[in-house]
């Protein structure tokens, strides 16, 4: 066998990076293509059943994606024989499928971050609404994304792979009276 | 035409001059002016021409309402037709051209149109241009379609781009005068979260044009005070040149904002207009009443004028309408205005009055009661007008004619979701319709009088909204208003003994004797008054015409107004562009553009594109010096063929579904059998409509005991899945089963051809020889010494001995490369969907072309799949139907030409040798056809009634479009390696 | 423009999140029902103007079906519920 190394390529690659739109605003907003780690779509099970045997595999936050299904999340990839151990643990109790290639993770940030995301997106996001930790799954524009409140004014999106690009236009798009600052993780 | 700035006054910033251009002249105006009261300023009274007949037409309002000055502003791509002067903002720069007009506005050639206004009465389409029928087509249809209109769009693409976002408030107030800017102190103070929406530049509203004092200040002072404290609040958004122009189900408004509509440049990084949806959980609608038109011969002159415009403009740009003005009014309200004028030392002549009481007046105008304005004489302008009195007429010399016919209430907000407004005898307008959950009208709008009590209702209103939603508020104080006399007013819907056209809509030239004409005739019906006259139906929505013919119908029927009633009120309020609506999804971002994982490499290999819903596909690989695609179609089939390509697939859709009662669910899911699939094994599925039809094809794979893996086609994928969760959740709730799309998360690679294996064992580390993975083997395998596990499927849809990889996609590229490397030697060819395609055909293989919605499995050869066995699946009961077993159905074949030099067209249909095209005769039709580089002459697939019983049997593929009668021979459908040898190699 | 429809696992939210299907009135009949049955249920439907119950899927959010019982006429929605939850309340 030739040898070859198997490298994975991030969705958002290519996409320009830097400072663009409005020069003026000291506080530009920052769009963040997160590193690839590890999704799991977790169908069936409760959240407190799913974290002990997450636990060794990674720092997982448990995010709610729909009735009877969440998304663990961790910055760190998994290999196929730590995938297996974590069905393995799960068997019985809830069905893992790994969706860590097919959704990319972009953060959003900056003081100006809800006013930009309301061009895209319905749900009110106001900071005494929408609560740190809480995560909807809506339309952005015309993408469905899974958006969570990670900070005080700080947003990550989970977009379906095959639109990140889409997507990551369109939120640049948004944001130029904003100043916008893109960048990877 | 004497309209001129006045030496002082107004709210324009006198220190910064603009320049501007009207119909190719240059003109000066000030910061702060309007298009129309630079225009005004300047002298200039001629501003369009009518639509019918060509009238000269001047500036009437001071607002959005205005009916006549319509004009083009903006060169090339930024050319924005039919805007109201009163509107335009003034920038530097500004280039303004007249409309409806030819060869100039002041020589206007349409003016014969009036000589024809006998014949130009309502209605006249219905009556007219109908004979000879010829010559609608060739002469009546095109002359109509160049007179139409008003304005010319421009065919240039728009530099500039526009937005749409969405907001949440507690408190909506439409409208930033007296009352919304009390209603929005109040709610804000109270910690509300409050958008306020005005149209104009800046909030303000009537208190702009007013001298009167409030809270101790001048009115604009005052606005401005309230202003800045409102947009200092974190709690308030201030949105100004936003209109509110609809009110939808539940509590979304739309909003329009002019974002950079008056600056000279667009700063590029910020859209030209905004769309606004605002989710307002109360709403207060503060938009203020408009001033109704009086109906008399000669009232469309220019010269005549509203006489609140007038006082607007004497107020608020510093700009005098005449030198030498008279008043013509039924209510109190036109004296103030006569008053103003005169404090700017504007002559006023004559108070019109055709009351027989009239309101004190201690200003030097000439108070006429019991008279009535019956003529107007000047053509491009105002000279003078005819009053009527007793029996006596007299003739008045004037340049500028201010008229008042009473108030409307701006209801049309409030009505837009089918309530009504209710007829008012005092008022003598309608009001707004009985308050409903959610919106409530406030100050002018709601036919409050006086300034003072405009802005306590305003306040004591949204108190009342928010206690509905739990907030307590206390009405904002403004503190003491001027006083103000009581307001009065006598109907007067029409002057009768006019000379001349007494217009009741001006945009459409509709007057008086086209509203009797419309009664008599039987069109009496508000409603159908509306359609027959065109009142109320261009662009400013009748705001100034509704009420008045109202009146006059109410007046020619012998009832009220109230029982007339009033059309149906809908958005929009005033013109939204068709750019703000579609905001930033034009061009290539009209639909969100998607991505295969293999996306860049293709693009690498110089791949052609081809949109497949919201897929990008590559459809084939030109090399340097091929300049045709059938070039390199033709050759990618014949590489995969004889040697392996590799091909993209990973845009069908791919659902993975888990559960202990998978097999059940999917066995009731595909017409064919499932239940049974042995883990490791792959097979063809057909799922049905529940009315026996095909929905769709694709392949189903066992991975697992309770794990499997479905792939659909690309465009079917979504449907599929909505399907799938729809006889998951509603149908069989109680089987457990789960599933989810995949469809991102693998990169899908077909590897077909001869060769395949060879090159497929270079990468894959398992044993994949015909016996380790025999044809429709399926599973986990692992990649290059380890490095990747992925899933490797032998299916073929090409007909070669063919696999499909499975890879995450972020390893798609990865693997795609390492294959054309280590395929490079064999000489792999990377394939799009054309290749594909040709290859299916060649094979005999549907795609939706075949199942097209009419098709059942025994049509396509495919009878033996239906299950007999099991007891449900979708579709099975109706599939038995007797209509679609019948015997004369259109079935698959395959259909080449006699000469092999020919070729056919999709959708072409078949017919007997010499049988004449009809319905009757008609024996099916083409679905698919291609170039076969593997036969070397054309082939097709086709649907004929009994089809697989005629092979060998000739037809005539007839097609109308061309002209063409090709004679063909119905063969098997599939052409190449029939017994299917390759697959199994 | 759009409509805000309550998701009862989501909450409001612009009808453009959601696709129609058609609608709940009838249920499926049993697999050896008579055609009749199968007939009424693949084709026939009533509708009426006035008060109805549709099958819609909340696609762009948690993709559960639901029924939303609204006036056809007017357009108000009276109430949204989980399918699931619906049919087995039934």
């Amino acid at each position: 066998m030739p040898e070859l190394t198997l490298s994975p390529v991030h969705a958002l690659a290519h996409v320009p990076v830097g400072r663009f739109g409005a020069a003026e605003n000291a506080s530009p907003l920052a769009l963040t293509a997160l590193a690839e780690g590890t999704i799991l779509q977790i169908l069936g099970a409760a959240p407190d059943s799913i974290a002990p045997a997450l636990a060794e595999f990674g720092n997982f936050v448990i995010r709610p994606n729909a009735p009877a299904q969440w998304l663990a999340i961790s910055d760190k990839p998994l290999s196929s024989s730590e995938l297996t151990q974590i069905d393995a643990a799960l068997t019985g109790k809830a069905d893992v499928i790994d969706q860590s290639a097919g959704r990319i993770r972009i953060q959003i940030e900056g003081p100006d971050v809800r006013a930009a995301l309301a061009k895209g997106v319905a749900v009110d996001l106001h900071h005494d609404v929408f609560e740190l930790g809480q995560s909807v799954t809506t339309l952005c524009g015309h993408i469905t994304v899974n958006i969570t409140r990670t900070g005080d004014d700080q947003f990550e999106l989970l977009v379906m792979r095959t639109y990140a690009v889409d997507l990551w236009e369109s939120l640049t798009e948004m944001v130029l009276e904003h100043g916008i600052e893109c960048r990877h993780a | 035409m004497t309209s001129q700035r006045l030496k002082s006054g107004g709210l324009i910033d006198r220190n910064l001059p603009i320049a501007f251009m009207f119909d190719g002249k240059p003109y000066q105006g000030f910061a702060g002016d309007t298009l129309a009261s630079a225009l005004m300023a300047n002298g200039v009274g001629l501003v369009g021409r009518s639509f019918k007949y060509h009238r000269p037409r001047g500036i009437m309002t001071a607002g959005s309402s205005e009916p006549n000055a319509l004009v083009t502003v903006g060169e090339d791509g930024r050319t924005e037709p039919n805007c109201r002067a009163t509107t335009v903002e003034l920038y530097d720069g500004l280039v303004a051209r007249s409309q409806n007009r030819w060869p100039s506005l002041g020589f206007d050639v349409g003016e014969v149109n009036a000589l024809l206004s006998p014949f130009l009465g309502a209605g006249f389409y219905y009556k007219t241009f109908m004979w000879p029928a010829a010559l609608w087509e060739k002469f009546y249809e095109p002359m109509i379609r160049r007179a139409a209109g008003l304005g010319r769009a421009s065919y240039e693409p728009d530099p500039d781009h526009y937005e749409k976002c969405w907001a949440h408030c507690d408190l909506l107030v439409v409208g930033a005068g007296p009352a919304g800017l009390a209603a929005a102190m109040t709610a804000a103070q109270a910690g509300a979260r409050v958008i306020i929406a005005d149209e104009q530049s800046g909030p303000g509203g009537s208190l702009l044009s007013d001298r009167r004092e409030i809270g101790g200040a001048p009115a604009p002072t005052f606005a401005a005070k309230i202003s800045a404290e409102l947009a200092s609040m974190a709690n308030v958004t201030v949105l100004s040149r936003t209109t509110v122009f609809g009110w939808y189900d539940d509590r979304v408004f739309g909003a329009v904002e002019r974002v950079q509509k008056h600056v000279s440049v667009p700063a590029a990084d910020k859209p030209v207009e905004r769309l606004w949806r605002i989710v307002a959980k109360q709403c207060v609608l503060a938009s203020g009443a408009e001033e109704r038109p009086l109906v008399f011969g000669g009232n469309d002159r220019p010269g005549v004028m509203m006489a609140d415009a007038a006082r607007t403009y004497v107020n608020r740009y510093g700009v005098a309408a005449g030198s030498r003005v008279a008043v013509f009014t039924n209510n109190s309200s036109a004296y103030c205005a006569a008053r103003d004028m005169e404090a700017n030392g504007i002559d006023v002549a004559a108070i019109i009055d055709p009351r027989a009481e009239t309101p004190d007046y201690d200003g030097q105008a000439r108070v006429m009661a019991n008279a009535r304005v019956v003529g107007t004489r000047g053509w491009r302008g105002l000279t003078g007008i005819t009053v009527q009195r007793g029996g006596e007429q007299e003739t008045i010399p004037v340049d500028a004619l201010l008229m008042s016919g009473g108030w409307n209430p701006i209801v049309s907000l409030a009505c837009q979701r089918g309530a009504k407004p209710r007829w008012s005898d005092d008022h003598v307008a309608f009001l707004p319709p009985a308050p409903s959950d959610g919106m409530r009208t406030a100050g002018a709008a709601a036919g409050i009088a006086s300034l003072g009590n405009c802005v306590q209702h305003g306040a004591s209103i949204a108190v009342e909204c928010l206690s509905k939603i739990g907030i307590a508020a206390k009405p904002f104080d403004a503190g003491p208003a001027e006083d103000e006399p009581a307001f009065s007013v006598t109907p007067l819907w029409h002057v009768a003994g006019s000379t001349g056209k007494a217009f009741v809509d001006f945009q459409n030239d509709v007057h008086t004797d086209d509203l009797g004409l419309a009664v008599r005739e039987g069109y009496g019906h508000v409603e159908h008054t509306k359609r027959y006259t065109t009142t109320g139906m261009a662009t400013d929505q009748g705001k100034l015409s509704n009420v008045n013919a109202i009146g006059i119908l109410a007046e020619v029927r012998g009832t009220t107004p109230g029982d007339i009633g009033t059309t149906t009120y809908r958005p929009f309020y005033t013109p939204v562009s068709f750019g703000a609506l579609a905001g930033a999804h034009r061009g290539r971002h009209f639909q969100p553009v998607r991505r295969s994982p293999l996306h860049m490499w293709a693009e690498k290999h110089g791949a052609e594109f081809v949109e497949v819903g919201h897929w990008y596909r590559s459809a084939w690989f030109p090399r340097s010096g091929e300049t045709r695609w059938r070039q390199s179609v033709d050759r990618e089939v014949l590489a995969v063929r004889r040697n392996v390509g590799i091909c993209d697939v990973s845009t069908l859709g791919k659902i993975e579904i888990v559960g202990r009662d998978a097999a059940e669910f999917l066995n009731r899911i595909y017409c064919n059998g499932v239940a049974k699939l042995p883990v490791g094994k792959a097979r063809y599925g057909l799922m049905l409509r529940e009315d026996g039809f095909i929905y769709d094809d694709g392949t189903l794979s066992r991975l697992a005991e309770n794990r499997y893996f479905m792939t659909t086609t690309t465009a079917l994928a979504a449907g599929v899945l909505s399907h799938m969760e729809f006889c998951a959740q509603v149908l069989w709730p109680d089987l457990d089963v789960r599933f989810t799309s995949v469809s991102d998360q693998w990169a899908q690679i077909a590897i077909a051809g001869p060769r395949s294996r060879d090159l497929l064992k270079q990468i894959v580390d398992d044993d994949i020889s015909n016996d380790a993975f025999p044809f429709l083997a399926a599973g986990t395998i692992n990649l290059m010494g380890g490095q990747l596990s992925a899933r490797l499927f032998r299916i073929s849809y090409s007909g070669e001995l063919a696999y499909e990889l499975a890879v995450p996609a972020s390893y798609g590229e990865a693997v795609a490369n390492a294959l054309m490397a280590i395929g490079e030697p064999m000489g792999v060819t990377p394939y799009g969907t054309e290749a594909m395609g040709v290859m299916r055909i060649e094979k005999g293989h549907v795609t939706h072309a075949e199942i097209n919605g009419t098709v059942v499995p025994e049509d396509i050869g495919m009878g033996r799949m239906v299950s007999v066995k099991k007891p449900d699946f979708i579709g099975r009961r109706m599939l038995n139907r007797e209509g679609l077993s019948g015997a004369d159905r259109l079935k698959l074949v395959g259909l080449k030409p006699v000469d092999p030099s020919d070729d056919f067209s999709t959708g072409a249909h078949i017919l007997n040798p010499g049988a004449a095209p009809s319905m009757a005769a008609d024996q099916g039709h083409v679905t698919s056809t291609c170039f076969s580089p593997v036969l070397g002459h054309h082939i097709g697939l086709a649907l004929i009634k009994r089809g697989p019983e005629r092979i060998g049997e000739q037809v005539v593929v007839w097609d109308a479009l061309k002209e063409q009668d090709i004679k063909a021979i119905i063969a098997d459908p599939a052409f190449v390696d029939p017994a299917g040898e390759r697959l199994h190699a | 423009m759009a409509s805000l429809i309550q998701c009862p696992h989501c909450g409001a939210r612009p009808k453009e999140e959601f696709s129609i299907k058609g609608s709940a009135e009838a249920e499926r009949p049993a697999p050896d029902a008579a055609e009749d049955a199968w007939f009424e249920y693949v084709y026939q439907r009533d509708n009426p103007i006035g008060r109805i119950e549709e099958y819609w899927q909340h696609t762009s959010g948690c993709r559960r079906w639901l029924v939303v019982e609204r006036d056809s006429g007017v357009h108000t929605v009276y109430r949204v519920l989980d399918a699931t939850a619906a049919r087995s309340s039934e």
